[in-house]
Protein backbone atom coordinates (compact mmCIF):
# COMPACT_ATOMS: atom_id res chain seq x y z
CA UNK A 1 0.00 0.00 0.00
CA UNK A 2 1.21 3.23 -1.05
CA UNK A 3 0.20 5.22 1.70
CA UNK A 4 1.27 5.66 4.98
CA UNK A 5 -0.98 7.06 8.34
CA UNK A 6 1.31 8.79 11.01
CA UNK A 7 1.41 11.09 13.51
CA UNK A 8 3.40 14.15 15.24
CA UNK A 9 2.71 15.77 18.29
CA UNK A 10 -1.05 15.97 18.44
CA UNK A 11 -0.95 16.00 14.33
CA UNK A 12 -2.19 13.66 12.20
CA UNK A 13 -0.89 12.81 8.75
CA UNK A 14 -0.80 10.60 5.61
CA UNK A 15 2.26 10.41 3.18
CA UNK A 16 1.43 9.24 -0.24
CA UNK A 17 4.19 7.54 -2.66
CA UNK A 18 1.51 8.66 -5.58
CA UNK A 19 2.05 11.95 -5.38
CA UNK A 20 5.06 11.90 -2.65
CA UNK A 21 2.66 14.33 -0.73
CA UNK A 22 2.43 14.84 2.47
CA UNK A 23 -1.11 16.00 4.17
CA UNK A 24 -2.56 17.01 7.52
CA UNK A 25 -5.82 15.02 8.09
CA UNK A 26 -8.64 14.80 10.85
CA UNK A 27 -7.95 12.54 13.68
CA UNK A 28 -10.70 10.37 12.63
CA UNK A 29 -9.32 10.19 9.02
CA UNK A 30 -6.13 9.11 11.09
CA UNK A 31 -8.07 6.40 12.75
CA UNK A 32 -9.56 5.29 9.38
CA UNK A 33 -6.38 5.31 7.27
CA UNK A 34 -3.93 3.39 9.92
CA UNK A 35 -1.86 0.34 8.77
CA UNK A 36 -3.90 -2.32 10.57
CA UNK A 37 -7.26 -1.30 8.38
CA UNK A 38 -7.75 -3.98 5.78
CA UNK A 39 -5.99 -2.83 2.82
CA UNK A 40 -8.98 -2.88 0.29
CA UNK A 41 -10.51 -0.55 2.56
CA UNK A 42 -7.72 1.60 2.69
CA UNK A 43 -7.16 1.76 -1.18
CA UNK A 44 -10.69 2.47 -1.23
CA UNK A 45 -10.71 5.50 0.80
CA UNK A 46 -7.05 6.82 0.10
CA UNK A 47 -8.49 6.70 -3.74
CA UNK A 48 -11.38 8.87 -2.63
CA UNK A 49 -9.06 11.68 -1.02
CA UNK A 50 -6.96 11.73 -3.72
CA UNK A 51 -4.07 9.87 -2.10
CA UNK A 52 -3.94 7.06 -4.60
CA UNK A 53 -4.49 6.60 -8.56
CA UNK A 54 -7.68 4.45 -10.01
CA UNK A 55 -5.30 2.12 -11.40
CA UNK A 56 -2.83 -0.22 -9.35
CA UNK A 57 0.79 1.36 -8.85
CA UNK A 58 3.29 -0.27 -10.22
CA UNK A 59 7.66 -0.63 -9.78
CA UNK A 60 9.91 -1.38 -11.75
CA UNK A 61 13.75 -1.61 -10.39
CA UNK A 62 16.36 -1.16 -13.40
CA UNK A 63 13.82 -2.18 -16.17
CA UNK A 64 15.80 -3.23 -19.53
CA UNK A 65 16.16 0.36 -20.57
CA UNK A 66 18.08 1.89 -17.63
CA UNK A 67 20.09 -1.43 -17.38
CA UNK A 68 21.37 -1.02 -21.25
CA UNK A 69 21.76 2.97 -20.39
CA UNK A 70 24.01 1.75 -17.28
CA UNK A 71 25.49 -0.34 -19.24
CA UNK A 72 26.98 2.10 -21.60
CA UNK A 73 27.85 4.40 -19.18
CA UNK A 74 30.20 2.68 -17.70
CA UNK A 75 31.38 1.66 -20.96
CA UNK A 76 32.06 5.04 -22.80
CA UNK A 77 32.46 7.09 -19.82
CA UNK A 78 34.30 4.58 -17.19
CA UNK A 79 34.10 4.96 -13.79
CA UNK A 80 32.89 8.51 -11.59
CA UNK A 81 35.99 7.25 -8.84
CA UNK A 82 38.89 4.79 -9.21
CA UNK A 83 39.67 3.65 -5.15
CA UNK A 84 42.68 1.28 -5.30
CA UNK A 85 43.17 -0.77 -2.09
CA UNK A 86 46.73 -0.69 -2.44
CA UNK A 87 47.05 -2.93 0.52
CA UNK A 88 45.40 -5.31 2.70
CA UNK A 89 47.89 -4.50 5.81
CA UNK A 90 47.11 -2.64 7.95
CA UNK A 91 49.09 -1.05 11.39
CA UNK A 92 46.48 -1.02 13.07
CA UNK A 93 43.64 -3.39 14.71
CA UNK A 94 40.52 -1.92 15.54
CA UNK A 95 38.32 -4.42 16.92
CA UNK A 96 35.42 -3.42 15.67
CA UNK A 97 37.03 -2.84 12.18
CA UNK A 98 35.32 -5.57 9.24
CA UNK A 99 38.91 -7.18 8.68
CA UNK A 100 39.27 -8.34 12.38
CA UNK A 101 38.04 -11.82 11.48
CA UNK A 102 34.34 -10.78 13.45
CA UNK A 103 32.91 -10.58 10.08
CA UNK A 104 31.10 -14.33 8.44
CA UNK A 105 31.81 -12.89 5.28
CA UNK A 106 34.37 -10.41 4.77
CA UNK A 107 38.58 -10.83 4.53
CA UNK A 108 40.58 -10.63 7.53
CA UNK A 109 43.87 -8.74 8.03
CA UNK A 110 46.54 -9.38 5.04
CA UNK A 111 49.49 -8.89 4.17
CA UNK A 112 48.83 -9.03 0.38
CA UNK A 113 49.75 -5.72 -1.48
CA UNK A 114 49.14 -4.49 -5.08
CA UNK A 115 51.90 -4.90 -7.13
CA UNK A 116 53.47 -1.47 -8.80
CA UNK A 117 51.84 -2.98 -12.25
CA UNK A 118 48.81 -3.98 -10.92
CA UNK A 119 48.26 -0.41 -9.53
CA UNK A 120 49.81 1.34 -13.07
CA UNK A 121 47.16 -1.13 -15.00
CA UNK A 122 44.45 -0.14 -13.14
CA UNK A 123 45.19 3.63 -13.52
CA UNK A 124 45.91 3.69 -17.60
CA UNK A 125 42.54 1.87 -17.69
CA UNK A 126 40.77 4.62 -15.59
CA UNK A 127 42.62 7.45 -17.43
CA UNK A 128 41.84 6.10 -20.84
CA UNK A 129 38.51 6.69 -20.36
CA UNK A 130 37.35 10.32 -21.88
CA UNK A 131 36.23 12.06 -18.94
CA UNK A 132 36.34 15.64 -17.72
CA UNK A 133 36.96 14.74 -14.22
CA UNK A 134 38.57 12.17 -12.46
CA UNK A 135 38.54 11.03 -8.91
CA UNK A 136 41.23 8.79 -7.49
CA UNK A 137 40.98 7.28 -4.26
CA UNK A 138 43.98 5.40 -2.23
CA UNK A 139 42.42 3.09 0.53
CA UNK A 140 43.64 -0.16 2.27
CA UNK A 141 44.71 -1.69 4.67
CA UNK A 142 46.67 1.14 5.56
CA UNK A 143 47.34 3.34 2.40
CA UNK A 144 50.36 5.46 3.71
CA UNK A 145 51.80 2.25 4.23
CA UNK A 146 52.69 2.41 0.54
CA UNK A 147 53.35 5.78 0.16
CA UNK A 148 56.11 5.39 -2.38
CA UNK A 149 53.43 3.98 -4.57
CA UNK A 150 50.93 6.37 -4.24
CA UNK A 151 53.52 9.25 -4.88
CA UNK A 152 53.80 7.21 -8.52
CA UNK A 153 50.71 7.27 -8.78
CA UNK A 154 49.92 10.64 -8.54
CA UNK A 155 53.24 11.64 -10.91
CA UNK A 156 51.87 9.28 -13.71
CA UNK A 157 48.40 10.82 -13.20
CA UNK A 158 49.28 14.03 -13.97
CA UNK A 159 51.53 13.02 -16.90
CA UNK A 160 48.46 11.18 -17.81
CA UNK A 161 45.48 13.61 -17.74
CA UNK A 162 43.82 14.43 -20.94
CA UNK A 163 44.03 18.72 -21.44
CA UNK A 164 41.67 20.20 -19.55
CA UNK A 165 40.47 17.42 -17.15
CA UNK A 166 40.28 17.68 -13.71
CA UNK A 167 42.01 14.89 -10.81
CA UNK A 168 40.72 14.93 -6.92
CA UNK A 169 42.69 12.74 -4.62
CA UNK A 170 41.22 10.85 -1.73
CA UNK A 171 42.71 9.00 0.94
CA UNK A 172 41.21 7.23 4.65
CA UNK A 173 44.13 6.77 6.68
CA UNK A 174 44.34 5.80 10.32
CA UNK A 175 46.83 8.62 10.95
CA UNK A 176 49.53 6.80 12.21
CA UNK A 177 52.02 7.58 9.96
CA UNK A 178 51.53 11.44 9.35
CA UNK A 179 55.71 12.57 9.86
CA UNK A 180 56.16 15.88 8.43
CA UNK A 181 57.69 14.58 4.83
CA UNK A 182 54.29 12.98 4.28
CA UNK A 183 52.28 15.56 5.52
CA UNK A 184 53.85 17.89 3.17
CA UNK A 185 53.24 15.64 0.41
CA UNK A 186 49.41 15.51 0.90
CA UNK A 187 49.16 19.08 1.50
CA UNK A 188 51.22 19.70 -1.74
CA UNK A 189 48.82 17.22 -3.86
CA UNK A 190 45.93 18.52 -2.06
CA UNK A 191 44.46 15.23 -1.10
CA UNK A 192 41.10 14.99 0.52
CA UNK A 193 42.04 13.14 3.74
CA UNK A 194 39.94 11.55 5.82
CA UNK A 195 41.67 10.64 9.34
CA UNK A 196 39.85 7.98 11.71
CA UNK A 197 39.36 9.65 15.32
CA UNK A 198 36.56 8.04 17.59
CA UNK A 199 36.54 11.15 19.93
CA UNK A 200 39.06 11.78 22.72
CA UNK A 201 41.52 9.26 24.11
CA UNK A 202 39.13 7.06 26.25
CA UNK A 203 37.08 6.63 23.64
CA UNK A 204 39.38 6.53 20.74
CA UNK A 205 41.55 3.83 22.45
CA UNK A 206 38.75 1.55 23.95
CA UNK A 207 38.77 -0.18 19.73
CA UNK A 208 41.72 1.30 17.84
CA UNK A 209 44.62 -0.18 18.99
CA UNK A 210 47.45 -0.57 16.80
CA UNK A 211 48.98 -4.38 15.55
CA UNK A 212 50.85 -4.39 18.84
CA UNK A 213 47.99 -3.15 21.26
CA UNK A 214 49.07 0.18 21.93
CA UNK A 215 46.97 3.17 22.28
CA UNK A 216 46.53 5.05 19.12
CA UNK A 217 45.10 8.22 19.95
CA UNK A 218 47.84 10.87 20.85
CA UNK A 219 50.33 9.69 18.00
CA UNK A 220 46.93 10.32 15.91
CA UNK A 221 45.98 13.34 17.22
CA UNK A 222 49.48 14.99 17.31
CA UNK A 223 49.63 14.10 13.44
CA UNK A 224 45.91 15.56 12.65
CA UNK A 225 46.94 19.10 15.16
CA UNK A 226 50.39 19.17 12.97
CA UNK A 227 48.73 19.02 9.54
CA UNK A 228 46.43 21.78 11.36
CA UNK A 229 49.56 24.22 12.07
CA UNK A 230 51.78 23.40 9.24
CA UNK A 231 49.28 23.73 6.07
CA UNK A 232 46.65 25.47 7.98
CA UNK A 233 44.97 26.32 4.45
CA UNK A 234 45.06 22.46 3.32
CA UNK A 235 43.66 21.41 6.74
CA UNK A 236 40.04 23.57 6.43
CA UNK A 237 39.52 22.58 2.84
CA UNK A 238 41.08 19.01 2.47
CA UNK A 239 41.11 17.43 5.87
CA UNK A 240 38.17 16.08 7.82
CA UNK A 241 37.77 13.24 10.82
CA UNK A 242 36.26 10.09 10.41
CA UNK A 243 34.36 8.64 13.32
CA UNK A 244 32.96 5.58 14.28
CA UNK A 245 30.23 5.54 16.55
CA UNK A 246 30.84 2.08 18.62
CA UNK A 247 28.93 1.53 21.56
CA UNK A 248 28.67 1.83 24.92
CA UNK A 249 27.64 5.07 23.79
CA UNK A 250 29.94 7.99 24.56
CA UNK A 251 28.07 10.83 23.00
CA UNK A 252 28.69 12.88 25.68
CA UNK A 253 32.13 12.62 25.53
CA UNK A 254 32.27 13.02 22.06
CA UNK A 255 30.75 16.29 22.14
CA UNK A 256 32.76 17.60 24.99
CA UNK A 257 35.63 16.52 23.05
CA UNK A 258 34.69 18.57 20.07
CA UNK A 259 33.62 21.38 21.79
CA UNK A 260 37.40 21.61 22.96
CA UNK A 261 38.57 21.29 20.15
CA UNK A 262 37.02 24.31 17.47
CA UNK A 263 40.23 25.29 15.63
CA UNK A 264 40.14 21.45 14.50
CA UNK A 265 36.18 21.19 14.38
CA UNK A 266 34.96 24.31 13.62
CA UNK A 267 33.44 24.13 9.93
CA UNK A 268 34.20 19.98 9.72
CA UNK A 269 30.84 17.65 9.42
CA UNK A 270 32.66 14.82 10.99
CA UNK A 271 32.60 11.53 8.25
CA UNK A 272 30.12 9.14 10.91
CA UNK A 273 29.94 5.41 10.58
CA UNK A 274 28.34 2.75 12.55
CA UNK A 275 29.16 -0.91 13.04
CA UNK A 276 28.29 -2.59 10.48
CA UNK A 277 25.23 -4.94 10.42
CA UNK A 278 26.36 -7.94 8.42
CA UNK A 279 26.56 -11.06 9.71
CA UNK A 280 29.29 -11.32 12.79
CA UNK A 281 30.25 -12.30 16.39
CA UNK A 282 31.67 -8.45 17.14
CA UNK A 283 29.16 -8.09 19.81
CA UNK A 284 30.48 -11.03 21.28
CA UNK A 285 34.02 -9.92 20.48
CA UNK A 286 33.59 -6.58 21.97
CA UNK A 287 32.00 -7.79 24.73
CA UNK A 288 28.96 -5.96 24.34
CA UNK A 289 25.53 -7.21 25.27
CA UNK A 290 22.27 -7.32 23.14
CA UNK A 291 21.07 -4.33 24.83
CA UNK A 292 24.38 -2.20 24.12
CA UNK A 293 24.59 -2.71 20.64
CA UNK A 294 23.36 -0.28 18.94
CA UNK A 295 24.15 3.55 19.78
CA UNK A 296 21.03 5.81 20.34
CA UNK A 297 21.54 9.31 17.97
CA UNK A 298 18.16 10.81 19.16
CA UNK A 299 19.96 13.21 21.22
CA UNK A 300 21.86 14.41 18.15
CA UNK A 301 18.83 13.80 15.78
CA UNK A 302 16.67 16.38 18.86
CA UNK A 303 19.60 18.73 18.81
CA UNK A 304 19.64 19.02 14.94
CA UNK A 305 15.79 19.81 15.00
CA UNK A 306 16.18 21.98 17.92
CA UNK A 307 18.64 24.17 16.00
CA UNK A 308 16.97 24.19 12.53
CA UNK A 309 13.56 24.87 13.92
CA UNK A 310 15.00 27.79 15.79
CA UNK A 311 16.73 28.99 12.61
CA UNK A 312 20.30 28.68 13.83
CA UNK A 313 23.02 26.51 12.32
CA UNK A 314 23.22 23.31 13.74
CA UNK A 315 26.70 21.85 14.58
CA UNK A 316 28.91 19.09 12.99
CA UNK A 317 27.91 16.29 14.85
CA UNK A 318 24.34 16.69 14.67
CA UNK A 319 24.19 17.45 10.94
CA UNK A 320 26.70 14.34 10.35
CA UNK A 321 23.84 12.48 12.43
CA UNK A 322 21.19 14.20 10.89
CA UNK A 323 20.86 16.10 7.99
CA UNK A 324 20.67 13.08 5.03
CA UNK A 325 17.71 11.59 6.02
CA UNK A 326 15.63 15.38 6.34
CA UNK A 327 17.73 16.52 3.31
CA UNK A 328 15.94 12.98 1.38
CA UNK A 329 12.43 13.85 2.33
CA UNK A 330 12.45 17.68 1.86
CA UNK A 331 14.65 17.52 -1.42
CA UNK A 332 11.54 14.48 -2.78
CA UNK A 333 10.24 15.26 -6.19
CA UNK A 334 6.43 16.51 -6.26
CA UNK A 335 5.91 14.29 -9.47
CA UNK A 336 3.16 12.12 -8.94
CA UNK A 337 3.56 8.43 -10.63
CA UNK A 338 1.34 5.37 -10.44
CA UNK A 339 4.48 3.40 -12.65
CA UNK A 340 7.87 4.24 -10.30
CA UNK A 341 10.48 3.70 -12.51
CA UNK A 342 13.74 3.18 -10.13
CA UNK A 343 17.39 2.07 -9.20
CA UNK A 344 16.45 1.18 -5.87
CA UNK A 345 19.13 2.93 -4.41
CA UNK A 346 21.42 0.44 -5.80
CA UNK A 347 24.41 2.46 -7.80
CA UNK A 348 25.28 1.99 -11.15
CA UNK A 349 28.23 -1.24 -10.93
CA UNK A 350 31.48 0.10 -11.83
CA UNK A 351 30.89 4.14 -11.14
CA UNK A 352 32.40 4.22 -7.82
CA UNK A 353 35.34 1.29 -8.74
CA UNK A 354 37.41 -0.67 -5.71
CA UNK A 355 40.76 -2.11 -7.30
CA UNK A 356 41.44 -4.95 -4.75
CA UNK A 357 45.09 -5.76 -4.37
CA UNK A 358 44.50 -8.71 -6.73
CA UNK A 359 43.69 -6.32 -9.74
CA UNK A 360 39.91 -7.05 -9.54
CA UNK A 361 37.30 -4.58 -9.77
CA UNK A 362 34.10 -4.06 -7.61
CA UNK A 363 31.44 -2.11 -6.92
CA UNK A 364 32.87 -0.30 -4.22
CA UNK A 365 35.09 -0.36 -1.44
CA UNK A 366 32.89 -1.64 1.43
CA UNK A 367 32.83 -5.14 1.73
CA UNK A 368 32.01 -6.87 -1.58
CA UNK A 369 34.42 -8.88 -2.56
CA UNK A 370 32.45 -11.38 -3.19
CA UNK A 371 30.72 -9.19 -6.38
CA UNK A 372 33.24 -8.84 -9.02
CA UNK A 373 32.72 -6.79 -11.85
CA UNK A 374 35.77 -7.26 -14.21
CA UNK A 375 39.31 -6.96 -13.99
CA UNK A 376 41.99 -3.79 -14.95
CA UNK A 377 43.38 -6.01 -17.51
CA UNK A 378 40.21 -6.73 -19.54
CA UNK A 379 37.84 -3.42 -17.93
CA UNK A 380 34.51 -4.12 -17.06
CA UNK A 381 32.75 -7.72 -17.52
CA UNK A 382 29.36 -6.28 -18.77
CA UNK A 383 27.58 -9.65 -18.83
CA UNK A 384 28.24 -9.93 -15.31
CA UNK A 385 27.38 -6.26 -14.40
CA UNK A 386 24.33 -6.69 -16.24
CA UNK A 387 23.63 -10.33 -14.41
CA UNK A 388 24.34 -8.36 -10.86
CA UNK A 389 21.54 -5.67 -11.70
CA UNK A 390 19.19 -8.39 -12.96
CA UNK A 391 19.73 -10.28 -9.88
CA UNK A 392 19.02 -6.90 -8.14
CA UNK A 393 15.80 -6.23 -9.61
CA UNK A 394 14.04 -9.81 -9.33
CA UNK A 395 14.62 -9.53 -5.66
CA UNK A 396 14.22 -6.02 -4.80
CA UNK A 397 10.79 -5.72 -7.66
CA UNK A 398 8.48 -7.91 -5.71
CA UNK A 399 9.83 -7.09 -1.96
CA UNK A 400 9.43 -3.33 -2.23
CA UNK A 401 6.20 -2.77 -5.37
CA UNK A 402 3.71 -2.73 -2.31
CA UNK A 403 5.77 -1.00 0.32
CA UNK A 404 4.95 3.27 0.89
CA UNK A 405 8.98 3.42 1.57
CA UNK A 406 9.55 2.92 -1.97
CA UNK A 407 10.46 6.64 -3.01
CA UNK A 408 12.48 7.21 0.28
CA UNK A 409 13.96 3.76 0.75
CA UNK A 410 17.47 2.50 -0.87
CA UNK A 411 19.17 -0.80 0.01
CA UNK A 412 21.79 -1.75 -2.57
CA UNK A 413 23.39 -5.19 -3.71
CA UNK A 414 26.44 -4.72 -1.06
CA UNK A 415 23.94 -4.23 1.97
CA UNK A 416 21.82 -7.35 1.04
CA UNK A 417 24.50 -9.90 0.28
CA UNK A 418 25.77 -12.24 2.79
CA UNK A 419 28.61 -13.24 0.51
CA UNK A 420 27.48 -13.60 -2.61
CA UNK A 421 24.39 -14.87 -1.86
CA UNK A 422 21.53 -12.41 -1.25
CA UNK A 423 20.06 -12.96 2.00
CA UNK A 424 16.27 -12.85 2.74
CA UNK A 425 17.19 -12.41 6.50
CA UNK A 426 19.53 -9.39 5.66
CA UNK A 427 16.39 -7.74 3.43
CA UNK A 428 14.09 -8.74 6.49
CA UNK A 429 16.12 -7.02 8.84
CA UNK A 430 16.71 -3.77 6.82
CA UNK A 431 13.36 -3.40 5.25
CA UNK A 432 12.06 -3.08 8.80
CA UNK A 433 14.88 -0.81 10.06
CA UNK A 434 14.32 1.30 7.43
CA UNK A 435 10.74 1.50 7.40
CA UNK A 436 10.61 2.54 11.33
CA UNK A 437 13.53 5.37 10.45
CA UNK A 438 11.66 6.57 8.06
CA UNK A 439 8.40 6.65 9.84
CA UNK A 440 9.97 8.82 12.32
CA UNK A 441 11.71 11.26 9.82
CA UNK A 442 8.83 11.67 8.42
CA UNK A 443 7.20 12.70 11.74
CA UNK A 444 9.89 14.70 12.81
CA UNK A 445 10.10 16.17 9.32
CA UNK A 446 6.78 17.31 9.93
CA UNK A 447 6.88 18.23 13.65
CA UNK A 448 9.85 20.58 12.78
CA UNK A 449 8.10 22.26 10.01
CA UNK A 450 4.93 22.92 11.76
CA UNK A 451 6.70 24.67 14.53
CA UNK A 452 8.66 26.45 11.37
CA UNK A 453 7.46 26.10 7.55
CA UNK A 454 11.03 27.14 6.34
CA UNK A 455 12.98 25.63 8.54
CA UNK A 456 14.83 23.03 6.00
CA UNK A 457 14.96 25.61 3.38
CA UNK A 458 19.20 25.83 3.89
CA UNK A 459 18.89 21.85 2.51
CA UNK A 460 16.73 22.76 -0.43
CA UNK A 461 19.57 22.94 -2.96
CA UNK A 462 21.98 20.14 -2.99
CA UNK A 463 25.67 20.47 -2.62
CA UNK A 464 28.51 18.36 -1.39
CA UNK A 465 29.18 18.29 1.80
CA UNK A 466 31.51 15.59 2.15
CA UNK A 467 34.46 18.39 3.06
CA UNK A 468 33.48 21.34 4.45
CA UNK A 469 34.86 24.28 2.70
CA UNK B 1 -21.46 11.74 8.88
CA UNK B 2 -20.77 8.07 7.97
CA UNK B 3 -17.97 6.44 9.79
CA UNK B 4 -16.27 4.87 6.48
CA UNK B 5 -17.24 8.02 4.51
CA UNK B 6 -14.37 10.68 3.82
CA UNK B 7 -13.97 14.14 3.55
CA UNK B 8 -12.13 16.57 1.85
CA UNK B 9 -12.22 18.88 4.14
CA UNK B 10 -10.58 16.32 6.11
CA UNK B 11 -6.98 16.85 4.45
CA UNK B 12 -5.38 19.49 3.59
CA UNK B 13 -1.65 18.95 1.54
CA UNK B 14 1.37 20.24 3.56
CA UNK B 15 5.34 20.52 3.34
CA UNK B 16 5.89 20.34 -0.38
CA UNK B 17 9.44 18.72 -1.38
CA UNK B 18 11.45 21.21 -2.96
CA UNK B 19 13.48 19.18 -5.29
CA UNK B 20 13.47 16.13 -7.52
CA UNK B 21 15.07 13.68 -5.70
CA UNK B 22 13.82 9.70 -6.00
CA UNK B 23 15.53 6.65 -3.58
CA UNK B 24 18.75 6.52 -5.06
CA UNK B 25 22.27 5.93 -5.28
CA UNK B 26 23.64 8.00 -2.25
CA UNK B 27 27.57 6.34 -2.57
CA UNK B 28 29.05 6.87 -5.90
CA UNK B 29 29.78 10.75 -5.18
CA UNK B 30 30.92 9.80 -1.77
CA UNK B 31 34.59 10.99 -1.02
CA UNK B 32 36.38 7.98 -0.47
CA UNK B 33 36.39 7.71 3.40
CA UNK B 34 33.65 5.33 5.24
CA UNK B 35 36.59 3.15 5.96
CA UNK B 36 36.14 -0.34 6.21
CA UNK B 37 34.43 -0.12 9.72
CA UNK B 38 31.98 2.03 8.65
CA UNK B 39 30.56 -0.50 6.10
CA UNK B 40 26.53 -0.21 8.08
CA UNK B 41 26.84 3.95 7.72
CA UNK B 42 24.30 3.95 5.12
CA UNK B 43 21.98 1.00 6.36
CA UNK B 44 21.91 3.22 10.14
CA UNK B 45 21.76 6.89 9.77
Amino acid sequence: MWIKAFSADDQHYVYSAWTNQIARISARLGDLLADQRPPAELRQRARQLGLLPDETCTLAVFPEPMIAAALADIESNGPQQLVLSLTEACNFRCRYCSYSGSYAHSRQHGSTSMSEATALTALRWYLAFPRRAYRLGFYGGEPLLRLPLIETLIGEARALLPAGATLDLGMTSNGWLLDDATIAFLARERIDLFVSVDGPAAVHDRYRRSARQEATFARVWDGLTRIRRQHPDYFRQHVNVSMTLAPPAALADIDAFIAGHPAVFAGKIPRLGTLSAAPSRLNEDLGIGGDESGIDLAPLRQRYLQAMIAGDAADGLSRAASEAAFASIHRRSMRAVSALVSSGGQCVPGKRCHVSVDGQLHMCEHGDEHLPIGDVHHGFDLARVRALLERYRDFVEPRCRDCWAVRLCSRCLRQLAAGPTLSEELFSARCAASRTALARDLADYCRARSRNERCFETLAERHDESIAP
Amino acid sequence: MNEAAVSAEEIETVFAGTGDDEAADKCSSECVGGSANTAAMHATM
